[in-house]
């Protein structure tokens, strides 16, 4: 495990994730989250963005592809409601022989080691976390770990984003943290053509008809303002082809074409009962 | 040089023979400009411009209605449309303009072609313009074009327009020639070689004028139509202005920022505005451009606040002033998707360049609009109103969170570690062991339990103590269900600024909400409130009355004044203070926003106006 020396004290780091994760479609929203991170000079600063948006869309998947995207190593932090100022940081742990050894977040890493941090539902965490990062979020950019007893200055090449969802869970966030996290990039539902070609990406295997099946229903409870996402239609086009190839046997997989896309119609509308319940099958097409 | 120095000695034309040439980017502002100061610079004879002789009497009449704005448009022979619309800050525009103002002879020496390919080329920003002058630009841009091989209708063209350029040279010793940068290169090629009389159409029947529609004007202009109607105002002045686009882009999100706080009571800080202009920045510089255009400034807006501003932004910046009810001429209306979309039935006769022009859509959502202003207020009646019940659920899941977050106050406030003596109390502390693990002394902790739970909750947004009453409305309000709290607050005014048929937009200054409902009585007419020297008070007299629970949690900038704390004590109850700033402003925005509507019939169609 690497280490670094701050002030005296040993940091072990975290390491930085690798995802199979590629970004489709709405190529703005990449060029936003690149340009809030842009120095167009030294004593410029970058922004700090907040991806919001319905749970779903592809926040987190925006963040990462952006932060591959500058070629850095990219460290997602995944906060909850009992996310503690430690946790984010520095935490101390004992080790072998009685010692304690620190061990930096991945936040941590990602501003020691110049990469971007991502802190995913960062709305649920509590004002007393947000607190420990007020510096970090400024022209200071650094953190002050009390566990350590250590101040941890950010290397220049460090950026950080948030992910938020916006539902009631954003009560959490002070102001004096929110003026901070700007500008806010509002991550909204795909076009059709877009929902398209997520669902190639996530599901090469299915045959393109459950994939427009798929996209005319997300595109229906959209109109509705449901807050059915891609994420949904992924889930349901990958349970209805596996409820499809389980209930083939040998003798239906000769089946004309024309019949194999009715058991693929009923697998989705059972799949679509299951993944998202009965009121979702308003926006069945027909 | 600064980004808004402007070098005004650099000469606004390359002189040639006995010509001025100007290259130009179509429908740009710093074009534009550039045409009035090679005018002014120049004193021309006449003027030539990069348009073909068919369409010389409409495109001249559509020019004298300036600053109306018009659309020329004809059929080819495919049965395809070509429009071309007349704006002031087209420079070729601006050349005509000045020509007939002057009473100059103004020449179209453009070759006329039918069904000319769409194209896209990468073409400099011209707000490097007024930084580098127009002749390092334009050299620049034939530079970036060597080894390139030019496309065939150019070549048709670039010959017919030096052909006519060398005619006209016999003719007067100072021309002014205006035409597409993209022509610059293959133009001064063509210039100094002897050229044959092209052959050429000279007339096209069906060549149309039409007036524009003004809300057609707000999406199909080239430039900002804010920033075109800055222009048109300045266009007169002598010397010419010198208008810096940035510095417009500024005062056109200051006016916004005005125009946000008057509709929604909230400012745009001038850290925001900072940031937004930052944003703004990068994203057109990731984008390959100097400057942001209108798409960017809107998202830029919404970035920094929400999209209520980013409505102002967009509703203010596609504002163009001159417009007209009896325009004399047919009205036409075009959208984005007739210019840009759909390419399989429309195409440009013109090289146009999409600088700005994009194919996504504004962020911001169309808002329905009163078919005359007034027209909802008139309808308003007040009589039977009722609230906008997933705002009620909203204001719910506050007031739970509140009361959580109070009782969560109150336990952090009763918890104790210490180090271990006698006895574990609830447990060992184990962040505070680790922490002093050099003292090798285990830490326990004890969880003093908080009696009671917190029933009432106010929320002061504003005490409402300027001389103004801003928040004159006092309203007790029922819950409709056994799972809604009752309410008591002021507010603006329902039926003062309405959204919407029947739909009022109002703001909390301050409420208080009470569970179980169908218990307030009349907390504004209650005399046994009497001493409350202020509405916030009442409210937290009533709140103090009413509440069932020992704590009563009170949100607001400021903590309570301790007289009312001694109430809550001969209440036998607690005042548990939460500072307004730990909470989101988002939220906070939210819950002050509150929508009344005119009559339950109403929340049928209420979503269409309320997001």
């Amino acid at each position: 495990m690497e280490t670094v020396k701050i002030e005296g004290v040993t940091l072990h780091l975290a390491h930085p994730d690798e995802l199979d994760l590629a970004w489709v479609g709405q190529e703005e929203l990449l060029a936003q989250v690149l340009a809030a991170w842009l120095m167009v000079d030294e004593r410029d600063l970058p922004l700090n963005p907040r991806l919001l948006g319905k749970p779903g869309v592809g926040k987190t998947t925006l963040a990462y592809a952006a932060g591959k995207k500058l070629g850095r190593e990219v460290y997602l932090f995944q906060a909850t409601m009992d996310t503690r100022p430690e946790d984010l940081l520095v935490t101390p742990v004992i080790a072998g022989s009685n010692k304690i050894q620190y061990m930096a977040s991945s936040l941590v890493t990602a501003m020691l080691r110049g990469g971007v941090a991502v802190i995913d539902e960062a709305n649920r965490m509590s004002e007393k976390s947000w607190a420990s990062l007020a510096p970090l979020l400024d022209n200071r950019r650094y953190v002050e770990s009390i566990a350590a007893g250590i101040k941890i200055k950010a290397h220049p090449d460090f950026r950080i984003c948030v992910t938020m969802n916006d539902d009631a869970s954003t009560f959490e966030v002070p102001e004096y943290i929110h003026s901070r996290l700007m500008p806010q990039i509002v991550v909204d539902f795909p076009s059709a053509d877009e929902e398209q070609r997520i669902l190639t990406q996530n599901l090469p295997f299915a045959p393109n008809f459950i994939l427009d099946y798929v996209v005319n229903f997300l595109q229906q409870a959209h109109q509705a303002r449901e807050r059915f996402t891609v994420r949904d239609g992924i889930n349901i086009a990958r349970y209805a082809f596996k409820l499809s190839r389980s209930q083939t046997t040998p003798a239906q997989g000769r089946l004309t074409q024309i019949s194999g896309q009715e058991i693929f119609r009923t697998c989705l509308i059972q799949a679509i009962v299951q993944i998202l319940g009965e009121e979702a099958l308003d926006y069945v097409p027909h | 040089m600064s980004p808004t120095e402007v070098n005004h000695s650099a000469p606004a034309f390359i002189p040639f023979q006995h010509l001025a040439l100007v290259p130009v980017l179509h429908g740009r502002l710093e074009c534009a400009l550039l045409v009035r100061q090679a005018f002014d610079q120049y004193q021309p004879q006449a003027v030539a411009v990069e348009l073909p002789p068919t369409v010389q009497t409409a495109v001249r009449q559509a020019v004298q209605r300036l600053p109306l704005l018009s659309v020329v448009y004809y059929e080819e022979s495919d049965g395809r449309l070509v429009y071309f619309p007349i704006e002031p800050t087209d420079p070729l525009i601006e050349a005509i303009r000045l020509g007939q103002e002057h009473s100059l002879p103004v020449h179209f020496i453009d070759r006329e072609v039918e069904g000319y390919p769409r194209l896209r080329e990468p073409l400099p920003d011209p707000y490097a313009l007024n930084q580098i002058g127009l002749r390092a630009y334009a050299d620049a841009y034939r530079q970036s074009c060597q080894g390139l091989t030019p496309k065939w209708p150019d070549v048709l063209r670039e010959q017919a327009m030096a052909y006519h350029l060398g005619e006209l040279q016999k003719r007067y010793e100072r021309l002014l020639v205006v035409f597409g940068l993209a022509h610059y290169p293959g133009l001064m090629e063509q210039l100094t070689r002897p050229q044959a009389h092209p052959l050429e159409k000279r007339k096209r029947a069906g060549v149309m004028v039409a007036h524009l529609a003004e809300d057609s004007s707000r999406e199909i202009l080239s430039e900002i139509p804010y920033l075109a109607a800055v222009y048109e105002q300045a266009r007169i002045e002598i010397p010419p202005p010198t208008l810096d686009r940035l510095q417009l882009h500024q005062q056109l999100i200051a006016e916004a920022a005005v125009r946000y706080q008057k509709n929604q009571g909230d400012g745009i800080s001038l850290t925001q505005q900072a940031i937004l202009h930052q944003f703004a920045r990068n994203y057109a510089l990731i984008q390959g451009h100097l400057t942001p255009n209108f798409y960017q400034l809107v998202v830029a807006a919404r970035g920094v606040a929400d999209d209520d501003f980013a409505y102002e932004v967009w509703d203010l910046g596609a504002t163009y002033p001159w417009q007209s009810q009896d325009p004399g001429l047919p009205v036409l209306r075009l959208t984005g998707e007739d210019l840009f979309l759909n390419q399989k039935r429309i195409r440009f006769q013109r090289r146009f360049r999409q600088t700005r022009r994009r194919l996504v859509p504004m962020p911001v959502r169309a808002r329905p609009r009163e078919a005359r202003p007034g027209q909802w207020r008139e309808a308003w009646r007040g009589t039977g109103i009722c609230s906008y019940p997933p705002e009620d659920l909203v204001i719910e899941d506050f007031g739970d969170f509140a009361r959580k977050k109070a009782m969560h106050t109150l336990s952090e406030q009763n918890r104790r570690v210490e180090p271990f003596t006698a006895s574990l109390l609830d447990g060992i502390a184990v962040r505070e062991t680790i922490r002093n693990w050099h003292e090798q002394v285990i830490y326990v902790m004890e969880e003093r339990r908080v009696p009671g739970k917190v029933g009432a909750v106010v929320t002061i947004f504003d005490p409402d103590r300027g001389a103004e009453e801003k928040y004159p409305w006092r309203v007790t309000w029922l819950g409709e269900h056994a799972q809604e709290s009752d309410m008591a607050f002021y507010a603006t005014p329902a039926g003062e600024h309405l959204v919407g048929p029947g739909i009022s937009r109002c703001k909390y200054g301050g409420f208080m909400l009470s569970y179980p409902p169908w218990r307030l009585y009349e907390v504004w007419q209650d005399a046994f409130f009497g001493i409350a020297r202020s509405k916030p008070e009442r409210l937290v007299l009533a709140a103090l009355d009413y509440s069932l629970e020992k704590h009563v949690a009170y949100i607001a900038a400021q903590p309570p004044r301790r007289r009312w704390l001694s109430w809550a004590n001969r209440y036998g109850k607690k005042l548990v203070y939460l500072p307004l700033g730990s909470f989101s402003p988002v939220t906070l925005k939210k819950i002050q926003t509150f929508h009344v509507l005119d009559g339950q019939p109403v929340r049928h169609w209420a979503g269409d106006y309320i997001w």
